[in-house]
């Protein structure tokens, strides 16, 4: 029964690991049709906000707040110089985001040097859930993880931002002929979206290893939960985050986590043939 | 798209007519496979084609001419014939470029179409009309039993139109053709029955001249409801 | 391609100079600078492999190092198993089929599940990672972290009579000239037939293609399943000049060779050659210690190439002609 409610709350706050990386790249690509490749550099730059801090002996709250700002700006300055460029070229966009993250990591090199940063936790010790021990900051986790899912979809269908979003999605260019600044509403989507990702990486930063790598991973698996969730959708992310975290802990459980690793993302290109559009598409 | 039920003959030219909206795009979708209808059949030379992909059914002998002119930009007007001539071949035909015949019907296509100096130009680069030439082309050389040309004469001046008319009645003699169009001067010109479409069904069948003269069809394309 | 008659040819006369000075490079520099343009070739032979796919057909791909290295260790792992006289030739094959048939795996799953463009990229670079854990993983097989390297050395040659040890740098550089020639050939053959036409075609628009009757799958399969095993040939070609480690299918290397393609020019086969001889020599300059500073200008070239250049050296040559009145004429 332990190991029943252990993996079930491993195989939740995976998803919601998932969910928290993949939310940034769905906005981006939903709204502007961009598969942004640097966002998982994005993510490991939100992570080193928070060890900068525990660097310089700051809480490592303040990297929580100071992560999205930054990243968001990085994101709004990459979009405002790079991406915009490229909106009618999809493969060079791939291009270039690759570009940029290569520049990130190599960057984040050259400051903070190739070896591992640490982060101090954010919060330390367990508590019981279900009568059995669970480290509280996984709880916290899929906690935040539900916050930031909420308001994302708040500021999409219910604000006037949101719905400026969701008209430049649907023809961008009577959005235009409305009189929205569709190249504005971009740059401030872009931000966001890349502001997400920094929080994402700034709250996981003390359960991985903070390295200039570390993206790669989860731009990959961020992926993989997008298109097996259905390109596009933000409902979409929530589905893959969950078939791709719960299954990810269920083998886990049973074989050697690389091996499981392996298998989910064999298991994704399996999906990704019987179900084109995902699994939330029809 | 509701109850729809039309014949086509073999060898006959028909013509489409129908106000905006009323499904006549969707009608090529449907017989092309690019979109499944709900319920019912499309037969095309006895066969039943439903449940059959895009390229299948094009290999049964359906091509199509899109209504904004749809051809490979990059390639040259030459290469553009060839992709469309070598549609139904094998993979060894076309690596080895074994034509068996096909290039003596481009050069006859690019000599109706007029297009003998053009044939290595950048496709992308030619005039909207010739564009729309190419296209027509492209569609015969696919040697097709079934075509559908969704408004071959969209966007063309008037001599281009006029042009583009006696091109179909000539090269399309005795092709079982489906056409879409909105000119009605055009329509007349190429002196084919015709076929109203309304809301997803056919709302009178017959002749040019007898369409004309149809109070329910004047009327739908005054904007009234019959 | 008839197309191509838009572009100019290069002179016959400067085509043969190059070739008599390819061919003449051993006799005049020294056994490292004759290897390290062999190898600079092989990489010219794996970015060709990449422009068939990414040039020509519009599959962009950013695991391409994954069929590379799978070719590497495809020979590798052959020669280990197969300790007698000419398992040179039956390890080469093998090092062509096993990424093929990857490729065709890949293929099945990804382009008949419509996952095109940009997605398929993304699954590439997914899959990369998958690769490598695959080769740690199975370390008795593959020698893990450390790399394969307890193999007899590969022998060209007639076994027991005549035979040529591809370790010796001048037998190495004549293999690798004669094949670099070779997928050239090969590569323009196709991109030159119906085939090739048809490849473009879809580059530009899928569903037209389909439309006039072709299984793009199909096709797209066909065209991935070749540029594979012609990047697992250079991988096998590889192996003679460098070390079998699971580093060979980085990500790095799969991000470099997308912009020696990119710089060289895309859609021009000799793009790839021209771009990687570039870069590579470029990277000479800068010794192993700037290895961060090297990828960060890589990274910006990537950048800087697309926003800017997105022709390339090569698409540039042909379309300003005053600039290559030399070597360059209209055909």
């Amino acid at each position: 029964m332990e190991a029943i409610v252990i993996q079930t709350l491993n195989g939740v706050s995976l998803a919601s690991i998932l969910v928290l990386t993949s939310l940034g790249l769905a906005v981006i690509f939903g709204m502007l049709g961009v598969v942004n490749l640097a966002h998982g550099e994005l993510f490991m730059l939100g992570a080193y906000a928070v060890a900068t801090m525990n660097m310089f002996g700051l809480s490592p709250w303040w990297g929580l707040l100071v992560a999205p700002i930054v990243v968001g700006a990085i994101g709004m300055l990459m979009e405002r110089t790079i991406i915009r460029w490229l909106y009618h070229r999809p493969l060079d966009t791939l291009l270039a985001t690759w570009g940029v993250s290569i520049v990130l990591r190599q960057v984040v090199r050259l400051i903070y040097g190739t070896g591992h940063m640490s982060s101090t936790s954010l919060m330390v010790g367990s508590t019981t859930v279900f009568g059995y021990e669970y480290p509280i900051y996984r709880l916290f986790l899929i906690g935040i993880t539900v916050v930031i899912v909420l308001v994302t979809f708040l500021l999409y269908f219910k604000t006037n931002f949101g719905l400026k979003i969701r008209l430049v999605i649907s023809n961008r260019s009577m959005a235009r002929a409305l009189g929205i600044n569709t190249s504005k509403t971009d740059m401030w989507a872009f931000g966001i979206a890349s502001a997400l990702g920094g929080l994402a990486g700034a709250i996981m930063s003390p359960l991985v290893t903070i390295d200039p790598e570390m993206g790669l991973t989860f731009l990959a698996k961020g992926f993989i939960v997008v298109i097996v969730g259905g390109i596009g959708s933000l409902y979409g992310v929530i589905a893959g985050g969950v078939v791709i975290g719960g299954g990810e802990a269920a083998i886990s459980f049973l074989l050697r986590p690389v091996v499981a690793q392996i298998i989910i993302v064999l298991l994704a290109i399996v999906i990704i043939r019987v179900r084109p559009k995902g699994i939330t598409g029809g | 798209m509701d109850g729809l039920d039309l014949n086509v003959a073999k060898g006959e030219t028909r013509c489409i007519i129908g106000p905006n909206g009323t499904g006549k795009t969707t009608l090529f979708n449907l017989i092309t496979g690019r979109i499944k209808p709900d319920s019912g059949e499309i037969n095309i030379g006895g066969r039943n084609v439903v449940s059959r992909r895009i390229y299948e059914i094009a290999r049964l002998g359906v091509s199509r001419k899109f209504q904004s002119p749809t051809i490979f930009g990059d390639l040259s007007v030459e290469d553009n014939l060839i992709i469309a001539a070598m549609g139904r071949r094998r993979l060894n035909d076309l690596i080895f470029s074994r034509r068996h015949g096909a290039d003596s019907r481009i050069e006859e296509i690019l000599e109706k179409l007029e297009f003998g100096e053009l044939r290595n130009q950048r496709s992308g680069d030619l005039s909207h009309g010739q564009r729309q030439w190419l296209e027509i082309g492209m569609v015969l050389l696919n040697d097709p039993d079934l075509i559908l040309l969704d408004e071959p004469t969209a966007g063309m001046t008037l001599a281009e139109t006029a042009r583009t008319a006696d091109l179909i009645r000539q090269v399309l003699q005795g092709k079982t053709t489906l056409v879409i169009e909105h000119d009605i001067a055009f329509v007349r010109r190429l002196e084919a029955p015709v076929t109203v479409l309304f809301r997803g069904k056919v709302m009178r069948e017959g002749s040019f001249e007898e369409i004309a003269e149809d109070e329910q069809v004047r009327r739908i394309y005054l904007g009234e409801n019959p | 391609m008839s197309n191509n008659l838009l572009y100019k040819q290069p002179k016959s006369w400067a085509l043969g100079i190059l070739l008599l000075a390819l061919c003449l490079f051993p006799q005049v520099f020294s056994g490292y600078q004759t290897s390290l343009l062999a190898k600079f070739l092989v990489f010219g032979i794996f970015a060709l492999s990449l422009d068939l796919i990414w040039g020509y057909s519009g599959i962009v791909n950013f695991g391409h190092a994954i069929f590379f290295g799978a070719g590497a260790y495809a020979m590798g792992i052959a020669l280990k198993y197969l300790p007698f006289a000419g398992a040179t030739y039956l390890a080469v094959i093998f090092a062509i089929l096993v990424p093929m048939i990857i490729a065709i795996l890949l293929g099945y799953f990804l382009f008949y599940g419509r996952v095109g463009g940009v997605f398929f990229g993304v699954v590439t670079l997914a899959l990369t990672g998958v690769v490598q854990s695959i080769i740690i993983v199975s370390s008795d097989l593959t020698g893990g972290m450390n790399g394969l390297f307890d193999f007899p050395p590969p022998k060209l040659g007639i076994p027991g009579i005549l035979e040529f040890d591809l370790y010796s740098p001048t037998v190495a550089y004549y293999t690798v000239l004669v094949s670099a020639i070779g997928c050239y050939l090969l590569a323009k053959y196709i991109v030159n037939s119906d085939f090739g036409r048809v490849i473009q075609a879809i580059r530009e628009d899928e569903d037209r293609v389909e439309f006039l009757g072709y299984n793009v799958p199909f096709m797209k399969v066909v065209i991935f399943a070749i540029a594979c095993g012609m990047a697992g040939f250079s991988g096998a070609l590889y192996v003679p000049l460098g070390f079998i480690s699971p580093d060979l299918l980085s990500i790095e290397r799969s991000a470099v060779v997308l912009v020696w393609v990119a710089v060289g020019g895309r859609g021009t086969l000799v793009g790839a050659f021209v771009g990687t001889l570039v870069v590579s020599y470029l990277q000479t300059f800068l010794s192993d210690q700037f290895v961060v500073l090297w990828l960060l200008f890589i990274g910006m070239l990537a950048i800087l190439v697309i926003l800017i250049w997105p022709s390339g050296i090569v698409g540039f040559a042909r379309t300003h002609p005053f600039k290559s009145l030399i070597l360059f004429k209209r055909s």
